[in-house]
């Protein structure tokens, strides 16, 4: 039930090839001697709209322009996961904004949101209601309930390098998910649209452990924050008085929101 | 000269019965509207009010517009299984109301800081500024000095009444805040809010003058002795504790729950003040109090705002309802012979509204009407004035040609007609609607307003064909896209019952709320 609410997700974290490609490197090199799951920085490159190379097995398709689809653009976007604990946090470069999590010990969400570029933060309200499906999401992008349906095909490697493959084919996705179950990250994950053939990759380009982590979430701790129910009665502030206006661009945890 | 009146009164109402009486048809005389409305009429002509009262509650419900008055009220009736539309909100039959203009000095719509600093001083001021006059430039601490109001609550302390202050907000945010604050910013709620400019300067955040009220107040009026503020309870913990993890209370939902910065932890301070006085920040803590024996109170319910009223079961360590804490506070205010202040705040009405979510604005104002009967049930109506109003409005409209009885929070469905009317568009439309805002989105069952803040604004026409608008996560469709729904310029409204209820009458300036509380308990007489 949880696919296709999975499949819209996927579609925001996806790769290129070139990723691939220094991935191999990166990670080898900063191995770490033993498995530092809760303490790391994991750097990825989502690609949407990627037009997959086996697509040309659809040109019988009538339906389907291909030449016109070659045409789109792929974008790629980076995406950095730090995890300490029980703190995650997701951070976009480009935009320089950052969604923080922190799971407390009654198991609730609180998400805080990080707007570098405004040396501000909003902080909304802990989330009591779906935390534990969404905690697994936003700890390693990859959908409880997307996890648990797939199969397990391969295995390489061991201890920290295990590398485990997975797949699923619903009636309008296929999966691909190369899983370090170690650091319960994704080192790949690939969705492919049957119909369209587009692809959309999460890409695992480079692992880093130690200091930056902390040092990371305390900068990110000074800076002031507001609560989202006060940002109706602060039209004074520029900041918020940009967002009053516009809008917040993107969604915090849309992707992590599980109604019905 | 009053008497007088009521007797003319009298008379020309007898003239006319005995004159025209038969002019009515039976249809007419015997019709329930028609003899309802005419007790209505008499009752009035019997009213007596006394101009001196012993004690003041001032309700304030923030963000609590008419047509949010008119939706609660339908609200509450249908909730009860009845139409609606004929009942009114527990306020709504006391016997004097006046109309209230909300505009800041500098502000055509107005915001709580301005409104708020208005009713308890009596002096119009500009938006942002907590219980500073126009004078002040907002957020320049080096301007407050000389331009400081002082408060009703200041003035009852200085008097010998008791004090109490409450609300559902953040006991720090801007209404309750000017009751017993100074600040050039109304988001100077801790040290770590303010510019370090305004810290240098002198000027102390907001929580901080809470607690540091009673030596405050003394140090400006010398030779005076007060005893300090006798109940506070509200949310806003993280404003009174420092930024430190081991500072945690039970109920922490962030890391850290404080915000200060200076390392100071206000809650020992207070109780350090006052040694016999209880600290309480949960639900258990708040039942024990014994409002026979205590004197002084402090409570902080929540590390922010406190929930929603719909949302209260979900706190963590259980919070009071507002109806809970104006029984307690009534009854420990009510021990000094002198009599006492007690201003209710109910902050969320606010909150719902800017998140668009007309359900959990009017569950509050619900429990808003539960709470004022509370006082109206614990209190003599001979010596206690009880003032009813609001800061400011909201953009929230009750619209379409909705048949009596239709589910407030339902869709549109016409007189003589069981299905949803038909925008030109095709599509049903909801009776509540907001001009601006977040616009449509249904998160179902959830009750907290504010899960809307992790979704994309969603202004414009929706099909909500097969969706179940009256449930708590729903929230109205919008016009005009804005990260938040926005407070409305329109008057508000000013109920009152009790000694001296009868001078709010007409349509009134908002700082006129104060001389009514003045008026009653001769705050300023010799
Ligand atoms: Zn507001």
């Amino acid at each position: 039930m949880n696919i296709k609410k999975t499949v819209t997700l996927c579609l925001l974290v996806a790769s290129t090839q070139l990723a691939a490609f220094a991935h191999q490197q990166s990670i080898s090199n900063a191995s770490p001697k033993r498995c530092q799951a809760e303490q790391l920085i994991a750097h990825y490159e989502q690609t949407f709209g990627e037009h997959h190379e086996h697509a040309n097995i659809a040109t019988h398709n009538p339906n389907h322009n291909h030449n016109q689809a070659q045409q789109q653009k792929s974008t790629v976007q980076q995406l950095t996961l730090l995890r300490k604990g029980n703190r995650v946090a997701h951070y976009n470069p480009e935009q320089k904004v950052a969604n923080i999590w922190y799971l407390n010990r009654h198991k609730q969400q609180q998400l805080t949101r990080v707007f570098e570029r405004y040396q501000q933060g909003i902080e909304y309200q802990a989330d009591e209601l779906k935390a534990q499906q969404q905690w697994h999401y936003v700890r390693t992008l990859v959908d409880h309930a997307l996890l648990a349906s797939m199969s397990h095909q391969k295995a390489s490697g061991a201890g920290c390098q295990r590398l485990e493959h997975y797949t699923l084919a619903t009636a309008t996705h296929e999966f691909q998910l190369q899983w370090l179950p170690a650091l319960a990250l994704p080192q790949s994950l690939v969705v492919t649209d049957k119909q369209t053939h587009q692809t959309s990759r999460l890409q695992l380009v480079d692992i880093e452990y130690g200091d930056k982590v902390v040092e990371q979430f305390t900068v990110w701790d000074a800076l002031p924050t507001t609560d989202y129910a006060d940002v109706g009665d602060n039209e004074n502030n520029p900041f918020l008085a940009k967002m009053i206006n516009q809008g917040f661009s993107g969604s915090p945890n849309a992707h992590a929101h599980h109604h019905h | 000269m009053y008497s007088r009146w009521m007797l003319r009164s009298l008379i020309a109402s007898l003239l006319a019965t005995s004159a025209h009486a038969a002019v009515l048809p039976e249809i007419q005389k015997s019709s329930a509207w028609y003899s309802n409305a005419e007790q209505v009429i008499n009752t009035k002509l019997q009213q007596n009010t006394k101009d001196k009262a012993k004690n003041v509650i001032l309700f304030v419900g923030d963000g609590m517009g008419i047509s949010t008055l008119t939706a609660a009220r339908i609200l509450q009736g249908q909730m009860a299984g009845q139409s609606g539309e004929e009942g009114y909100l527990s306020f709504e039959t006391f016997p004097y109301s006046a109309q209230v203009k909300t505009y800041n000095v500098d502000a055509q719509t107005p915001d709580s800081a301005g409104t708020m600093t208005a009713m308890i001083s009596g002096v119009k001021t500009d938006v942002g500024v907590i219980g500073v006059d126009e004078d002040i430039e907002r957020g320049n601490c080096a301007t407050v000095k000389g331009n400081e109001l002082v408060s009703a609550v200041e003035l009852a302390e200085i008097r010998g009444l008791s004090t109490g202050v409450i609300s559902t907000a953040r006991i720090t945010h801007a209404t309750p805040a000017a009751t017993y604050a100074k600040s050039a910013d109304r988001n100077w709620e801790d040290v770590s809010d303010m510019p370090e400019a305004a810290a240098a300067g002198g000027c102390e955040d907001i929580a901080s003058q809470l607690v540091n009220f009673e030596k405050n107040l003394e140090m400006r009026f010398p030779g005076i002795d007060v005893d300090g503020i006798e109940v506070a309870m509200g949310g806003g913990r993280r404003h009174f504790l420092p930024k430190d993890a081991a500072f945690n209370s039970a109920d922490a939902r962030s890391e850290v729950e404080g915000d200060r910065t200076d390392s100071r932890d206000l809650t020992a301070e207070w109780q350090a003040t006052y040694e016999h006085g209880a600290y309480v920040m949960d639900k258990a803590g708040f039942d024990a109090i014994d409002p026979a024996t205590a004197t002084k109170v402090l409570g902080l319910f929540n590390e922010s705002h406190m929930q929603y009223e719909a949302d209260r079961a979900n706190d963590i360590a259980g919070e009071p309802s507002l109806s809970e804490m104006t029984s307690k506070a009534i009854d420990i205010l009510d021990n000094n012979d002198k009599g006492y202040l007690l201003v209710v705040e109910s902050g969320r009405i606010d909150h719902g509204h800017h998140a668009g979510n007309a359900y959990n604005a009017l569950n509050d104002t619900v429990e808003f009407a539960k709470a004022v009967q509370a006082a109206a049930d614990a209190t003599n109506p001979e010596d206690t004035l009880i003032l009813v109003t609001a800061d400011h409005s909201h953009v929230f409209t009750i619209a379409g040609y909705p048949k009596r009885g239709n589910p407030i929070l339902g869709k549109v469905v016409a007189v003589g007609s069981d299905e949803p009317s038909l925008a030109s568009d095709g599509m049903p439309y909801t009776t509540l609607g907001y001009t601006n805002g977040r616009g449509f989105a249904d998160l179902g069952s959830e009750t907290n307003a504010d899960a809307i803040y992790g979704i994309d604004p969603n202004a414009g026409r929706k099909d909500i064909t097969a969706v179940d608008t009256t449930t708590p996560g729903f929230h109205q469709e919008t016009t005009i896209p804005l990260s938040s729904e926005t407070h409305a310029g329109e008057d508000i409204s000013l109920h009152a019952k009790g000694p001296g209820a009868h001078l709010a009458q007409g349509v009134v300036e908002q700082n006129v709320v104060f001389h009514l509380i003045n008026q009653a308990l001769g705050l300023l007489n010799d």
